[in-house]
């Protein structure tokens, strides 16, 4: 009875506001579902076939819908329309209907930039990456995180002790999650390297010769080899990942673990690397990055691009930008520890690991939204 | 093209943002499957990390992940986390509750409604909703939602088959009636004046019930639910409140100055809703002698400039679409409905948070 004194202590305006704060966060994973939905049923493509803003009966004829559901998509579409996903048009119509089955051709849909990304044709897709990041199999380990928590078994994380098995070796021996896995880091990597290269190109001046380290099925290291022909670009990952990818005149694949050895380059990308690792582990692969640019006498740079979990600054102050920032940050962090036991890192946390790996000065460029560019020298 | 990039980004956020949405709530059950809420509360005083750690028996290497749960929720308003040295680190951090994680308590108002929104069966259906959409039938039989199509069966027939799963639903609904008991009271008392009985349609356990007869000791009130429900209940004695077995849709609702329907019409479709509304109707005498219903429910699109509140009634919608056959419905979609079901006239108090009070009269 202890608890429900404390809720007394409340008058009923505090109750309802604390109720309602709530809600809003248990229903919070159904804005996430409903993207799911969404990005499955092809919603934005069949908006964008249509050319024009789409009518909701329009819609459901090109979705598909099953005729005794057809009542309900307006529901999914609504609640991705406020969390600004798709404009809604409404058509004022001459004379005015209160009637429900007229109001189905006065809603129309269009696309906003975010829904742009989700096309299945934009070459810079987030698609598959939603829907990697929202499959079961994503979705499990967070119903194990206080199980986890509590238990004194040494699995590494929520995920393993959800699927029995690390999150690598999962992917490596699960063909079809494997394959969401590649099909999401290779759209991140094709958005990633275009602001690279609109943006700062500058940081390749001088570069002859460039391994992606962890580089998969070499979205980025192929953009790199097109805009600066004259440099040696390698991709370097797991067998499981690069067998049978097939370069051409100064683009290689080749076969490694970056924990033994790392081709030696002027420079090396760790692109969303260091973040899957612990403190550690990130050292072990930083002094391998080290040996690898130092080998030969030369001077050459590592290139991280990972999150800068920012200063903690008063909440208060913050615009709501940087909260929404701090809060896809704080998401990451997390995504990073149920899934793979990494970690998201702030400026600190990371001149530490630099340190330890015996490096010298970094430079921090935050290009890439949520993201920033480090170069590291030896 | 900068700007384009610029955008570029910051709608790469957006979707990484609303993709991740789903971490909010998964954490949130964690903490309360944790019992962190009443941890630091039986505590007495703020927490320090250590101290948290050390009730918790959360082995060391694992710690640092508590304290990065803990960062998300101090974030979104479910704890407070006073810096008690000039140098911060994660170790100095001192954890408060807020009003919300007090409703998170043990036994507290939320937290069966938290379990129950959350629970495996309910996170199924979702993953499954597309494919409900396209799904034509199941061996000629149509899945009617896509609760039925992940778990095999119809959330109520999950119910009877899943204690838990049960318990969480009445505890749920106990725990909202004395809320909203109290907060009835408190502000809108008029409504429940003058009343002599009240039969509270879909009642369950009676825990409205017995909050009402207590604040409104003039009224008499008759719980109305299925034999299953109140069967089953050990007997209440409060004063002044009776249950009758029966089904809303199929037999006659005792009858009553004042029909009361909490948490019933949004489980509903249109149809179904107006044959309860009927039923209803056929309880209570007409305007002229007093007769009313009394609704609480959501009326949707009435705080549209809260944005928070709009997302969570669009969001409850969709719940209530996945889990039922029921909707959340704005004003125009209330009134048609009192309408169809013969009656003439309605008012709406907005005084219950997310939901209101609706007063509907009859001829």
């Amino acid at each position: 009875m202890e608890s429900r004194n404390t809720q007394m202590e409340m008058d009923g305006e505090e109750v309802l506001k604390a109720q309602a704060h709530i809600w809003n966060h248990i229903f919070s994973f159904i804005n996430s579902m409903a993207l799911k939905c969404a990005v499955e049923l092809r919603i934005p493509d069949a908006i964008n076939r249509h050319g024009s803003p789409i009518t909701l009966s329009q819609l459901i004829s090109a979705l598909q819908i099953h005729p005794q559901k057809s009542q309900h998509v307006h529901r999914i579409m609504r609640i991705l329309a406020h969390s600004g996903f798709f404009l809604i048009h409404n058509k004022l119509s001459q004379q005015k209907d209160d009637d429900e089955d007229e109001d189905e051709d006065q809603v129309a849909y269009s696309l906003t930039n975010p829904s742009l990304l989700l096309l299945q044709h934009n070459p810079l897709t987030l698609s598959p990456f939603s829907l990697f990041m929202l499959d079961r199999v994503l979705i499990e380990p967070w119903l194990f995180i206080s199980a986890w928590l509590r238990s004194d078994s040494d699995c590494r994380t929520p995920f393993e002790t959800a699927h029995g098995k690390e999150f690598w070796e999962h992917m490596g021996s699960e063909a079809k999650d494997g394959e969401g896995f590649n099909a999401a880091m290779e759209s991140d990597a094709k958005l990633v390297v275009s602001v690279l290269l609109e943006k700062y190109k500058s940081v390749f001046e001088g570069v002859e010769s460039f391994v992606d380290v962890g580089g998969g099925t070499g979205s980025v290291a192929k953009a790199i080899a097109e805009a600066f022909p004259q440099m040696k670009c390698v991709v370097y990952d797991l067998p499981q990942v690069v067998a049978g990818l097939e370069g051409n005149h100064n683009l290689m694949f080749l076969q490694g673990d970056m924990f033994q050895v790392i081709p030696s380059a002027d420079a090396l990308l760790l692109k969303w690397i260091l973040h899957d690792w612990t403190d550690d582990e990130c050292v072990k692969i930083l002094k391998k990055c080290k040996e690898a640019i130092t080998s030969n006498g030369k001077n050459g740079k590592v290139i991280i691009i990972d999150m800068v979990v920012g200063n903690k600054s008063n909440k208060k102050n913050m615009k709501n930008n940087d909260m929404l920032m701090t809060k896809g940050k704080l998401f990451w962090d997390l995504l990073m520890m149920v899934n793979v036991g990494g970690k998201e890192r702030d400026e600190k946390e990371w001149a530490e690991l630099f340190q330890a790996a015996g490096f010298g000065a970094y430079n921090i460029s935050p290009i890439l939204g949520l993201r920033s560019l480090i170069e590291l020298y030896p | 093209m900068g700007e384009n990039l610029n955008e570029l980004v910051q709608s790469q956020a957006h979707v990484w943002n609303h993709a991740c949405k789903f971490i909010n709530s998964m954490s949130l059950k964690c903490v309360v499957e944790l019992g962190i809420p009443d941890i630091i509360h039986s505590h007495g005083q703020p927490m320090s990390f250590p101290s948290l750690v050390a009730a918790l028996h959360i082995e060391p290497t694992k710690a640092q992940c508590l304290s990065r749960l803990m960062n998300l929720l101090v974030h979104s308003g479910f704890f407070t986390a006073a810096q008690t040295e000039a140098h911060d680190k994660a170790e100095d951090v001192k954890y408060s509750l807020t009003p919300s994680s007090k409703l998170l308590l043990h036994n507290s108002q939320a937290t069966p409604f938290l379990f129950l929104s959350l629970d495996k069966a309910t996170i199924a259906s979702f993953q499954n909703l597309s494919s409900w959409f396209c799904s034509s039938n199941n061996n000629g039989q149509h899945y009617s939602n896509a609760f039925e199509m992940a778990n095999g069966k119809l959330i109520w027939d999950y119910a009877a088959q899943e204690q838990s799963f049960a318990n969480l639903f009445q505890q749920t609904m106990v725990c909202d009636s004395e809320t909203i008991g109290k907060i009835v009271k408190e502000e809108c008392s008029e409504v429940f004046e003058g009343l002599k009985s009240l039969v509270d349609v879909g009642g369950g356990t009676g825990a409205m019930g017995k909050a009402i007869v207590e604040a409104f000791p003039h009224i008499t009130c008759t719980v109305f639910d299925l034999p299953q429900v109140i069967s089953n209940q050990p007997l209440q004695n409060a004063k002044n409140l009776r249950f009758v077995e029966g089904d809303m849709f199929e037999e006659i609702i005792p009858p009553a100055n004042a029909v009361l329907l909490k948490w019933i019409l949004h489980n509903w479709n249109d149809e179904q809703s107006i044959r309860i509304l009927k039923k209803c109707r056929d309880a209570i005498p007409s305007r002229d002698e007093g007769g009313k219903l009394i609704i609480i429910d959501m009326v949707m699109e009435r705080k549209k400039e809260d944005i928070e509140s709009t997302e969570t009634q669009l969001l409850f919608d969709l719940l209530m679409m996945v889990n039922l056959n029921g909707k959340e419905r704005n004003e125009n979609e209330w009134k048609n409905l009192f309408m169809e079901a013969g009656f003439s006239g309605y008012k709406i108090i907005s005084k219950l948070g997310l939901r209101s009070l609706i007063e509907v009269y009859p001829a």
